[in-house]
């Protein structure tokens, strides 16, 4: 399984999207995450990639779409 | 005695001590200061307080007590619907606000007569929970059951002169109300608001850069901190953390206490209706008992009861009942709901639970469909008539389904012939507030339904 699709599959284990995941889906308005919902996500992500964010990484305004989370991790 | 006059005199103590937000703060006497001043304007018996700065909701609600008027605060996390329903509910024909950023009344009703048809006399703060009805009910807390709760919880909770706490949560619950800011207020603590949107790494920072020795939280929220505390910016040094809200496992409070090696952990329950608080667990019993909320406050009775109300022995799972010297007056305008929970004399909690020996008390479950999910309370009936207002929407049956992180997550069930999952997850992000978004949505043929027919909420996979 490539990075995009262990990406992909963490965003379909918090989501409740049946659809699949493109880049230009909407984090809030597509996949439905709240900023908790958020916070799961970025634990899963580093924990499945060993990464750490810090904080600057983490700023919800340039995290917004699927896209987004692909260039943060740069996949 | 009121709550201005004793939450002020314990303030006078501290006159030189500073609550605020970011560069904005005010001393203690600024702020006794202040507050009688608003408190001097005409004012209507009760007031809602809606502001996007808890801190402006804190100066709000100073100003509330100090003019002994009724405060009912509002939170705008919880969408406009909801919003819009408290005002109705409680018929508030006022609001403060913080719309341009300064605290201002705000009339939103003129028609709203002025005559009160509750007796608010010594009611000092109406807190809204939802409930299985899915409208908001109006919790009366009064100045006594205030200034013995606090009084409680400064008995066990050693804050002082020297603590800073950061609020990270908003006012409009009640743990954070009393349990944090009007405990600091009477304590002389150092109060920063934490005003950032929720972003544990951030959240991490900001409680070095304070210097923050107090802070409380879910254990969701303690969680994630944990996961970021000791990047760049070092562990948070932590003197006390106050814990509630939600099921607390082993495994978290393992992590909890590997991560905060230096700090106190208190696992503490309650409930607005109480007060809130109800029970604490000494620091000393945390890593032994973490799972347990502690033994009752001082002045609080506690029982496990069977469905009649007859007392279990210790090691029996029953539901949590209680006798409190903090328990609210009632539900505003709902004195059926009110027999309802107060029966018998006892407090009924809807918390299934079990005592120990010792007479610690572990919260186990919930009697009836709550989902608690981070810490938020949700119930299902709201969720399920907001979506069965949706167009092709025939059914919906909303449950929490276990989860090692957030303690439950929202299952969604839909009945919903000819909508396409796309269309129907867009539909809830568009009519739900966030907290109600649910984590798992499946579209079916039909619901599961007991013997007489009633939408069984939980349960497996149907047709």
């Amino acid at each position: 399984m490539d990075d995009r699709e262990k990406l992909n599959e963490i965003f379909r284990e918090v989501s409740a999207v049946e659809e699949p995941i493109t880049e230009e889906m909407d984090l809030q308005m597509d996949l439905g995450w709240d900023s908790l919902r958020m916070v799961e996500v970025i634990v899963k992500i580093e924990e499945t990639f060993d990464r750490e964010f810090d904080e600057s990484d983490l700023n919800p305004d340039q995290l917004q779409t699927v896209g987004d989370m692909y260039r943060l991790l740069e996949i | 005695m009121t709550m201005w006059k004793w939450i002020s005199r314990q303030m006078r103590q501290y006159p030189d001590q500073t609550v605020g937000e970011g560069a904005d703060s005010l001393t203690y006497a600024e702020l006794i200061w202040e507050s009688e001043a608003r408190a001097k304007s005409p004012l209507p018996s009760k007031i809602g307080i809606c502001c996007r700065s808890e801190w402006n909701t804190a100066r709000a609600m100073l100003c509330c007590l100090a003019a002994e008027k009724t405060a009912v605060p509002l939170s705008a996390r919880y969408g406009e619907l909801h919003c819009r329903h408290i005002v109705e509910t409680m018929e508030l024909s006022h609001l403060f606000t913080d719309e341009g950023g300064e605290l201002q009344l705000r009339c939103i009703d003129e028609d709203r007569p002025d005559s009160e048809p509750e007796n608010l006399t010594s009611v000092a703060v109406i807190l809204c929970t939802s409930g299985t009805t899915g409208l908001p009910k109006g919790a009366m807390l009064t100045d006594e059951g205030l200034i013995a709760n606090l009084t409680a919880i400064g008995e066990y909770f050693p804050l002082n002169g020297n603590d800073r706490i950061l609020i990270a949560r908003p006012l409009y619950h009640c743990a954070v109300l009393v349990g944090e800011f009007l405990i600091s207020l009477i304590k002389g603590v150092r109060i920063r608001f934490y005003g950032g949107t929720f972003n544990p790494s951030a959240l991490v920072n900001r409680l070095n850069e304070e210097q923050a020795s107090v802070f409380c939280g879910t254990p969701t929220l303690f969680h994630h901190l944990s996961h970021f505390a000791g990047r760049g910016g070092g562990v948070p040094s932590l003197r006390m953390a106050a814990i509630s809200g939600e099921c607390l496992t082993p495994a978290v409070a393992d992590k909890l206490q590997s991560a905060f090696p230096q700090t106190d952990f208190y696992h503490v329950y309650g409930l607005t209706e109480a007060g809130p608080r109800a029970c604490w667990l000494p620091p000393d019993e945390f890593h032994a008992h973490s799972q347990s909320a502690g033994y009752p406050l001082t002045g609080v009775c506690a029982q496990v009861v069977d469905e009649q109300g007859k007392s279990l022995p210790p090691g029996t799972d029953g539901e949590l009942v209680l006798r409190t010297p903090a328990a609210m007056r009632g539900y505003y305008r709902q004195p059926d709901a009110t027999a309802h929970v107060f029966r018998g004399g006892w407090l009924h909690t809807g918390d299934v639970a079990r005592m120990d020996e010792a007479g610690r008390v572990t919260i186990l479950s919930r009697l009836d469909d709550m989902i608690i999910r981070g810490g938020i309370n949700i119930y299902p009936q709201e969720i399920e008539d907001i979506l069965c207002a949706i167009e092709g929407v025939r059914e919906a049956a909303a449950c929490g389904e276990r989860d090692e992180l957030v303690g439950q997550k929202i299952r969604v069930r839909v009945v919903a012939p000819g909508m396409s999952a796309a269309a129907l997850s867009r539909a809830c992000r568009d009519r739900l507030p966030p907290h109600q978004w649910p984590d798992i949505l499946e579209l079916t043929d039909s619901l599961p339904r007991n013997g007489s027919g009633k939408v069984i909420r939980k349960g497996g996979k149907t047709g």
